[in-house]
């Protein structure tokens, strides 16, 4: 029997890869369930909605891409268009080599779009240097590997490996200290960020209505990415729309809560065009690449519905298979379910239409899925389509088969024979069968043979007789709830926010307290006595800005471009400081109030789990929060 | 209460107590239970497999089987899930068949949620760990059948780690992803033996012929037993 490619990969798999995403995938899984409990109180009815807002923007595509385009370039963000990955990557390189004509570093923030095209392999042949900055995507560089999952790149690799991969890129003495193998990224990705002309990102979402590109991340690399060099672009599918920047918080807490159990990510990055000329940084030409690449095909087949996907990987975690085989398995950039569906969907089902084989059918996929994206079914439309185009050959004869089972007379005795047959006649089955399993033998008596005997002889009073009722029990749990999110608010925002903010690393603190170190201070602070200043924000060790306001149930702080301000104040330095005055109570509340200028929502400090889920703070961001509350 | 009882093929060909203890709970149910003989499979496994010509023939035979007017029972998580859900994939014009597992249609539609035991010796407690099958999910179950298990006094369920994963069955995947599903498998076995059970009990004997499957080639310290066949000893 030919193996399919899953299959044989998990063969060869050594046990300690299998171990690690195992691991890995079952601690998420749990995470999973942790935070989408504290983020709503009834997230099957926020999937629901948030499945029916997708469904929304992929009918309205066409107007909606429109209004983006059009609220893009009044926000001064240059748009593009790409039929398929050979456009993306002209588009991109024609960008790299106005800006940047002799060549040079381009960094890049973690994008699934930008694995999709292969857009390093086309850089780097141009002559430029690309340089993958979030942690998991710099081991996968170094090392000549690709990524094994789509949030977590390096889930299949442990610290021992990475560590061996640091020492003999001479980042540092060799440690396996997660918290050290981060500082030893962090100086060396420093320089690249400083001298890079060109960053690229992906999208997350982007908002029709406001032309608002919004990122989100944990370490802090995607907004470096995005901010310090000359020119920022950014890659999106077609379908990572969304129509109003109101519906951002339901999808910002879905996507955070099932990628990474938070609440949300530390960073959500708000992108209104290019620096303006009243801020102090930001990229001087944004643009964003509107990628295609099958998407409009698959929006008008049987499998438009994976569309919905905002690549949380949740999917990816739960799944028993890829939990034993890792995503490497898939052999293509989208793995697990969802690879095993998008894949074939966009690349073309006589290719990789076998990926819809290596599943149980399950069903926990669908289960998790923030978007309630039908993947088992999906996955079985596939097969019947990959078997019609003769893309898949099963090994039983299923027509065969079929005859068989609609002869009663034949079908009945060839089950009566199949418990001995199976133990002679050697077929695919069975040999497929047999090098895992013992056989199956009949066990006590045949039904049939019972049942007739039954129909002979008196029922034993069991007609009749029962508890049975007639009335149907389904059970009515209903939620009373009038949303499905918001979570319950201590009386008091402030000791809400404080709470969180602790729990996410951050603290409150006072001026009085800073330590005395080299800090860089936002043009619009009153100046603060006996601080020693710099106006090197790459130089600072403390940024000290003002927030916009504090955001009570998920202890966040928002911070908008604008008064000369510097967005890499809140970033570049160890510290950050922020000075806030006034809160709202919600994640809605705080969207109706953010201006349009470029803004961030910070959710604690820098962080990864990139090696082996341990976190780390502070990789490229602050691992220093201290929040100062301003009466 | 008349009910139709969709054997499967399983049952049908090696376990056929399970068919019995089947027709013994729904008969202590109040029920009465009709066999109609002709019936054959499904069409679940070609339509696994990607063979959905294949499917629709026997599905088209099957339903040709059992009278519409009245309600199909089957043991199998699986096969209810393919009459009621899969056909309607086949054939999206067509009513979805009033198909029912055992347990959900005892617990969901007739309202039981509790057995009475008619053991001996209800104090000694038997350990069982038991492993929800995936296919509940495509019907819409929870825990139907665990909760008509644990109101049995002699039982007594203990949890186990990673309980909501699939065990690796998967129907032919299991013959073809051999690797896979035999490691998703002793994953499931390792988490359930560590749990001090001492039987694995389930509503799918797609699942338990697998996990079998897998004890007796590795011979791991660990019995199985479909839920129903709990429940018909309990009650006989």
């Amino acid at each position: 029997m030919k193996r399919l490619p899953v299959e044989r990969f998990a063969r060869q798999l050594p046990q300690a890869k299998t171990d690690s995403v195992r691991n890995a995938s079952a601690q998420k899984t749990q995470s999973r369930l942790t935070a989408l409990a504290s983020s709503f109180y009834n997230s099957e009815e926020a999937r629901t909605q948030a499945a029916q807002i997708k469904d929304e923007v992929l009918d309205n595509l066409p107007e909606l891409q429109g209004q983006l385009v059009q609220n893009c370039k009044r926000n001064g963000v240059q748009v593009h268009f790409a039929k398929d990955s050979a456009e993306a990557n002209q588009i991109i390189l024609d960008i790299c080599k106005r800006v940047a004509p002799d060549g040079g570093i381009v960094v890049k923030a973690k994008s699934m779009a930008t694995e999709e095209i292969h857009l390093n392999h086309h850089l780097e042949e141009a002559g430029y240097e690309p340089v993958e900055t979030d942690l998991g995507e710099y081991v996968v560089q170094i090392d000549h590997d690709t990524p094994s999952h789509i949030v977590t790149p390096i889930i299949h690799k442990n610290r021992k490996e990475i560590a061996s991969s640091f020492e003999r890129e001479n980042l540092g003495p060799y440690t396996e200290v997660p918290e050290e193998l981060a500082m030893q990224a962090r100086v060396k990705l420093r320089e690249k960020f400083k001298n890079a002309k060109i960053g690229i990102s992906g999208v997350n979402f982007a908002i029709a209505e406001t032309g608002r590109i919004v990122l989100i991340e944990n370490e802090g690399n995607n907004r470096l990415s995005t901010t310090a060099p000359y020119v920022h672009i950014a890659l999106m599918g077609i379908e990572k729309m969304l129509a109003h920047e109101s519906d951002l918080p339901l999808f910002l807490k879905l996507l955070a809560g099932s990628a990474t159990g938070q609440q949300l990510t530390t960073y959500i990055h708000l992108i209104s065009g290019r620096k303006r000329e009243d801020e102090a940084d930001g990229p001087s030409e944004v643009h964003l690449v509107l990628l295609d690449n099958g998407r409009s095909r698959v929006m008008e087949g049987p499998y438009r519905d994976i569309l919905r996907c905002i690549r949380c990987g949740a999917c990816l975690n739960v799944c028993p298979v890829y939990r034993q085989a890792s995503g490497h398995a898939y052999g293509h950039v989208y793995s697990g379910p969802l690879g095993a569906v998008l894949a074939p969907a966009l690349e073309g089902i006589d290719k990789l239409g076998h990926l819809a084989k290596a599943s149980t059918l399950c069903g926990a996929c669908e289960e998790v899925c923030p978007v309630k994206i039908p993947i088992p079914n999906m996955l079985l439309k596939l097969r019947d389509e990959a078997t019609r185009i003769g893309a898949i050959k099963d090994p039983v004869q299923w027509g065969i088969y079929a005859t068989g089972a609609t002869k009663p007379g034949p079908w009945r005795l060839g089950l009566s024979l199949l418990p001995m047959a199976s133990k002679i006649a050697p077929h695919p089955m069975k040999t497929g069968w047999g090098e895992f399993h013992e056989l199956p033998h009949r066990e006590g008596r045949a039904f049939r043979d019972w049942w007739k005997s039954e129909e002979t002889s008196p029922h034993d009073g069991g007609v009749g007789g029962g508890q049975g009722g007639g009335a149907s029990a389904e059970s009515q749990d209903k939620d009373d709830h009038p949303t499905a999110y918001n979570s319950p608010l201590a009386p008091d925002p402030w000791q809400t926010f404080e709470s969180k903010l602790t729990s996410l690393g951050g603290r409150m603190g006072t001026l009085e307290e800073l330590p005395t170190k080299v800090a860089f201070l936002d043009p619009d602070l009153p100046n603060i006595p006996n601080l020693e200043t710099t106006n090197d924000v790459w130089q600072a060790d403390i940024g000290i800005t003002l927030a916009d306001f504090a955001i009570a149930e998920t202890g966040s702080v928002v911070l908008s471009a604008g008064n000369n301000r510097a967005r890499l104040a809140s970033l570049t330095p160890p510290t950050h400081v922020v000075l806030v005055k006034e809160i709202v109570a919600t994640l809605e509340e705080a969207f109706a109030r953010i201006t349009d200028r470029t803004s961030v929502i910070i959710t604690g400090t820098s962080r990864t789990a990139d090696i082996e889920g341990v976190l780390v703070r502070g990789v490229h961001g602050p691992k220093e929060l201290i929040v100062i509350r301003q009466e | 209460m008349k009910v139709q009882l969709m054997l499967t093929c399983l049952c049908d060909a090696f376990f056929g107590e399970v068919g019995i203890a089947a027709v013994k709970v729904l008969q202590h149910a109040g029920c009465e239970v009709i066999f109609p003989e002709s019936q054959t499979c499904c069409g679940q496994p070609p339509f696994n497999a990607g063979d959905w010509k294949a499917s629709r023939k026997i599905a088209e035979h099957c339903l040709t089987v059992f009278d519409p007017a009245i309600p199909i029972v089957t043991p199998s998580g699986s096969c209810a899930a393919m009459m009621r859900e899969g056909y309607h994939l086949l054939w999206p014009d067509r009513p979805h068949t009033k198909c029912y597992e055992v347990g959900e249609y005892l617990v969901k539609h007739l309202g039981i949620t509790e057995f009475q035991s008619k053991l001996q010796n209800p104090n000694s407690k038997l350990k069982v760990a038991f492993h929800r099958a995936c296919h509940g999910r495509g019907l819409g179950l929870t825990d139907e059948q665990e909760r008509l298990v644990a109101s049995l006094p002699n039982i007594e369920i203990v949890p186990f780690a990673q309980a909501e994963q699939c065990c690796g069955f998967g129907g032919a995947f299991a013959a073809t992803h051999g690797k896979l599903s035999s490691g998703i498998g002793d994953e499931k076995l390792k988490n359930v033996i560590d749990s001090g059970a001492e039987v694995l009990v389930s509503g799918d004997m797609g699942c338990l012929m697998h996990l079998n499957g897998l004890i007796q080639k590795e011979k791991l310290p660990i019995q199985t037993k479909h839920y129903l066949q709990v429940l018909a000893e309990a009650i006989a």
